[in-house]
């Protein structure tokens, strides 16, 4: 099964882009169900059909549904939230206020992609394609089961011993029960199927995030910084797609001034993914909505291309750190390149990498933004960039 | 009285911008302002065409700006905190260190700046503080756990600490974990304090003042939906809405004007959900608003309103109170009867026809698939009841 994840920051038109991805594939014969995580939705209005949070045909061939993240993080942690609320409610008057803080917009999130999980695993489909709310932030959350594994197999077991002094505790100055087992499980159970999730999402053969953004340029600057957040976590990103790009005649007149500008952030998003496939699509005249306009834009976006194909799998970058100096390293593959025709500049919090006659652009990951050049290394096709320690910071 | 405005929307819609113009304005009327970025991706030294940074620096007279780090904070502020969390985690090899800097749930570094915020307010220097903040009223939410929890903190509190040592060595032994040192339980302790403290402060209409930012586009109008409901939630004092990319009548480009219209229907829809905020609607300018200059010129041309600073406001726009299975909310309509309502709900928003005019409210995530069973105008207030229906927790597969 092939996984694309759509992801953008509101208003790039994501959903019209996967809707559009979904349905140009599902016309190649393959079996393609779309998904939106959105909490606000918009995929039914993009595909001018009421969608339900279980699977519907939209077509033979393409199904669609709305995931409700509320429900899906009842089902993965429900009885853990009701403990929490429990607790809280026991001493503080919290109302409506304490019963909805604990929904934690985050973690529904992230639980609205274990769906995702579940949807591989049954493999009734050759293709997903994810409406997926966020930009980098929610995919971010995906580095803890890691951490929250090691913590689960360490603090576990202790918590459960502490509980029997903690919780009697707890249930003697309160009428709370001590937590339950279940609790315990349940949260064992959430670690593992978050470290399931992110195993196949880190699977390149099997998932390719894309991002969308249009020329605008501060959705771009945050676009990249997309790009570099995906890579540092070790999701793979195969293609972008710029949407929304201005045509000749929407820059008559008052807006003549933007042709400049978007010729310079078309020249920068250039720069800024390389290696990853660019698919452009311009600013239509109205919404796209219904089938029609939604081959219409597939068509346009993808031209002869099948989009459930990866397009890249290559790690943009990684990171290393060194214990004893806290130096960082920033390890980027060049496979063809010599020494001598390799040329880095820090500008702002960009990386300018400049390969022969080829302009490359990284924002750098935001623990090297406040640090400064180190040296770098160019050995067996690896440029090797050292960042040394931040700046001492000035006192006023 | 000094004040703290935070300008917040999703990433975009142009907020830096009009953080920027707010900025320039106060400091143009004499008021010493600082002008403080909490947003990772800064951009107030790409605005100001200057370089800007982690530290307090004059770029005008009366005008200060400043990019927040919340990682730096951290580090530096919760040093043992940071240990403690970087320990807890393990020796998963090298990780440790980056744990320590990375290992932040996102939104609770915003937590970090506005803490850091705080403490620049209270050192009285500054007369008006405008923050340029990614949060949205989710993050602001967060707020309120502290408030939760504090009986918790203090029952436990001391308890924990004899218990922390006490099990220490077992945990290290036994676990292979180390478990909080009393520098640790201080700094929690503090950060606690400071938590419950920064909430009081940005809650207080005296205080702070928080505004919402969006450009006239579906999914941007949606969000900021969600946001503003959010804030009346959790009370805060929400006292303006900017709609900003307002394409003006004549551009001069049929394509454009299509899409002119398009914006027509979304700021229609702005204005049935903020019903009780000034709109404040900033036109397009065809260029990036880059350098003092074009700063001063958004200023000039978009917040000329004479009392920009000091707006009436009230933090009592949506009420939710509990009832026997469920919840009520309690919204403001003078002069209404209730033969002049109507009231319909959708899956997330409750609809409000009073005469011709009509109002649309969206629900907090607990109301999902609740009922409606009354709605009940008196006193100038209509009161609509919700009856939550008890989700059981569904089989797995």
């Amino acid at each position: 099964m092939r996984i694309l994840i759509y992801t953008g920051k509101g208003g790039v038109g994501k959903t019209s882009i996967a809707a559009s991805t979904a349905v140009k594939i599902a016309r190649t014969g393959k079996k393609v169900l779309v998904m939106s995580t959105d909490q606000a939705h918009s995929l039914g209005d993009s595909l001018c059909m009421k969608l339900g949070t279980e699977p519907g045909e939209v077509f033979p061939g393409l199904d669609a549904m709305e995931i409700d993240p509320t429900r899906e993080s009842r089902r993965a942690w429900g009885t853990l939230q009701d403990y929490l609320r429990q607790l809280i409610s026991q001493k503080a008057n919290g109302g409506i206020e304490s019963d909805e803080v604990l929904l934690f917009p985050g973690l529904e999130e992230l639980c609205s992609l274990i769906r995702i999980l579940d949807l591989y695993e049954e493999g009734n489909y050759d293709v997903l394609v994810v409406d997926c709310a966020p930009t980098g932030e929610t995919l971010s959350l995906l580095r803890y089961p890691e951490r929250l594994s090691v913590l689960a197999d360490r603090l576990l077991p202790m918590v459960r011993g502490v509980t029997s002094i903690f919780g009697g505790l707890i249930s003697r100055k309160t009428t709370v029960p001590k937590p339950r087992d279940m609790v315990f499980a349940e949260f064992d159970t959430l670690v593992k199927r978050l470290n399931a999730l992110q195993k196949i999402l880190r699977d390149r053969s099997v998932t390719s995030m894309r991002i969308v953004t249009t020329p605008e340029r501060i959705v771009l600057e945050e676009a990249r910084r997309s790009f570099t957040w995906i890579n540092e976590y070790d999701f793979g990103v195969d293609a972008v797609c710029i949407n929304k790009i201005y045509p000749e005649e929407a820059m008559k007149g008052y807006f003549e001034g933007w042709q400049q500008m978007q010729r310079e952030s078309l020249q920068l998003a250039a720069e800024s993914f390389p290696g990853r496939r660019q698919f452009s699509l311009l600013l239509q005249d109205a919404e796209i909505r219904g089938i029609p306009a939604l081959e219409k834009a597939g068509d346009e976006l993808y031209e002869g291309d099948d989009p459930a194909q990866i397009y890249c799998r290559e790690e943009a970058f990684r990171m290393e750190y060194d214990l004893k100096t806290g130096i960082r390293s920033l390890i980027i593959s060049l496979p063809y390149a010599d020494a001598e025709e390799i040329r880095t500049e820090k500008e702002g919090d960009d990386l300018i990498l400049f390969v022969r006659n080829e302009v490359r652009r990284l924002r750098l990951p935001d623990i090297l933004c406040r640090r400064d050049l180190d040296g770098q290394t160019f050995e067996n096709g690896e440029l090797t960039i050292r960042f040394g320690y931040p700046y001492q910071r000035k006192q006023n | 009285m000094s004040r703290i405005y935070i300008i917040t929307g999703k990433g975009g819609v142009g907020k830096t911008s009009l953080a920027a113009a707010h900025a320039v304005r106060s400091a143009r009327e004499g008021h010493n302002t600082l002008l403080v970025s909490a947003d990772m991706a800064h951009n107030l030294g790409d605005i100001f065409q200057t370089k800007a940074g982690g530290y307090v620096q004059e770029i005008a007279p009366s005008l200060s700006v400043l990019e927040l780090d919340p990682y730096m904070l951290m580090r530096e502020e919760y040093p043992n905190i940071n240990k403690t969390i970087a320990n807890l985690s393990g020796t998963v090899g090298a990780a440790i260190d980056s744990i320590g800097e990375t290992y932040m749930i996102p939104g609770l570094e915003n937590l970090f700046s506005l803490l850091k915020i705080r403490d620049l307010y209270l050192s009285g220097t500054y007369d008006r503080i405008i923050v340029d903040c990614a949060p949205t009223g989710e993050t602001l939410s967060l707020l309120k756990l502290p408030e939760l929890l504090s009986w918790y903190v203090e029952k436990f509190s001391p308890v924990g600490r004899t218990m922390t040592r006490v099990l220490t060595p077992v945990a290290k032994l036994r676990y292979r974990m180390e478990l909080p040192d009393k520098a640790a339980m201080d700094e929690f302790g503090q950060l606690y304090t400071k938590l419950v403290k920064l909430q009081d402060l940005l809650k207080n209409p005296e205080s702070s003042r928080v505004r919402l930012v969006c450009i006239p586009e579906r999914m941007v109008v949606e969000e900021t939906r969600r946001s503003y409901m959010y804030l009346n939630l959790y009370h805060y004092p929400v006292d303006g809405v900017f709609i900003n990319r307002i394409l003006p009548d004549h551009t001069g480009s049929s394509f454009m004007e299509n899409w002119q219209k398009i914006q027509k229907g979304y700021l229609e829809e702005l204005e049935s959900v903020f019903t009780e905020l000034p709109i404040t609607r900033i036109p397009w300018f065809p260029a990036e608003i880059r350098g003092m200059e074009a700063v001063e010129r958004l200023s000039r041309d978009a917040l000329s309103e004479e009392n920009l600073f000091d707006r009436p406001v009230r933090t009592d726009n949506e009420i939710y109170a509990p009832i026997e299975g469920g919840y009520s909310l309690t919204i403001r309509v003078p002069g209404a009867s209730q033969a002049d309502v109507e009231v319909f709900m959708r899956e997330m928003d409750v609809d409000i026809r009073i005469r011709n005019f009509m109002r649309s409210i969206p629900l907090p995530g607990v109301l999902r698939g609740a009922k409606m069973i009354s709605a009940v105008v008196e006193n100038d207030a209509l009161t609509i009841c919700f009856e939550v229906k008890k989700v059981e927790k569904e089989a797995d597969g």
